[in-house]
């Protein structure tokens, strides 16, 4: 790795710091797989293991953090600019809750809320293209499986191999960046 | 100053931020408003005393402010860039970027292959 590129990483790595934290959402993959994949009949307070595993992943995410923050330090991050990132996420939620029930009230001839995913994905991954190129295949993979009911096949089906994909795409990203950022970040020397 | 090849440029280059690990301290701490000196003891790979030495000499170049705090028991030192900080390495990248552009194009004169 040349210096200008080292510090082209560092620059991205502070600048996105919780962001660039890989393993954080590696739960979030793994909650995503589980929705995907055949479940044990098995019920606690009217919730099924799919929905706690939802609900572990989104501890997960924060626990997670507190493993960084005491590990590698704490990075207070310069303001978003544009929009507030709590405004962003309300409004892609409520696209795609409209996206979800265009899906199944309308039934289009392609996955409209897997294309949206994809495009958000796309479009967050893109001012980091040089540094997480991932993203941005993982982006193009998912829109290529919501097309998939065009060839026939059935939604249910599109729908189980867009969570697999999805999941495991998000467990594989999570852990490249966890290895890049300890690269990065690596073991100081002692006095 | 562009008049001098690059090489002679690159020798009146601000040492203070041009020094690798100084550098990437500076490179970090423009990209965020502060950090934690376990941050940047981890995104350099110094020992807390180099570390603490090079950070003093940013702070007395006023490139830097230097924070320390307790949270509970345990000390916290976060370290923020100045505007001033901010500026200058700015200036240094945008420096280094034309010197790199010169030093493509560059080619010594007749005089000085004799």
């Amino acid at each position: 790795m040349t210096d200008a590129r080292r510090l082209e990483l560092v620059h991205d790595l502070t600048a996105n710091y919780s962001d660039r934290q890989g393993l954080r959402i590696v739960p979030i993959g793994l909650a995503v797989l589980a929705q995907a994949l055949p479940q044990p009949a098995w019920e606690l307070g009217g919730l099924e293991l799919k929905h706690y595993l939802l609900i572990a992943a989104v501890f997960g995410y924060s626990i997670i953090g507190s493993f960084y923050a005491r590990r590698f330090g704490k990075v207070e991050e310069l303001p978003y600019p544009g929009a507030s990132v709590g405004l962003q996420m309300i409004l892609v939620l409520v696209i795609l809750a409209l996206a979800i029930t265009a899906d199944v009230v309308a039934e289009p001839p392609v996955f409209v809320s897997g294309l949206l995913i994809a495009f958000w994905i796309a479009v967050i991954a893109w001012p980091a293209r040089s540094v997480r190129a991932q993203y941005l295949g993982i982006a193009i993979l998912l829109m290529l499986v919501s097309l998939l009911p065009v060839t026939g096949i059935s939604r249910e089906r599109v729908g189980l191999i867009y969570g697999l994909v999805f999941g495991s795409a998000l467990v594989i990203s999570g852990i490249v960046d966890h290895i890049l950022f300890t690269r990065l970040l690596r073991e100081p020397a002692h006095d | 100053m562009t008049s001098q090849p690059p090489f002679e440029q690159l020798a009146g280059l601000d040492r203070l931020v041009h020094e690798p690990a100084r550098m990437s301290i500076m490179t970090a701490l423009a990209a965020c408003r502060s950090a934690e000196f376990l941050f940047l003891q981890r995104l350099t790979g110094l020992s807390k005393g180099n570390l603490s030495s090079h950070l003093s000499k940013l702070e007395e170049g006023e490139l830097v402010s230097i924070e320390k705090t307790f949270e509970g028991k345990i000390p916290r030192t976060t370290v923020t860039i100045t505007a001033a900080g901010r500026k200058q390495i700015e200036q240094h990248w945008k420096s280094l970027d034309r010197l790199r552009k010169q030093a493509t194009g560059w080619k010594p004169e007749k005089e000085n292959d004799k």
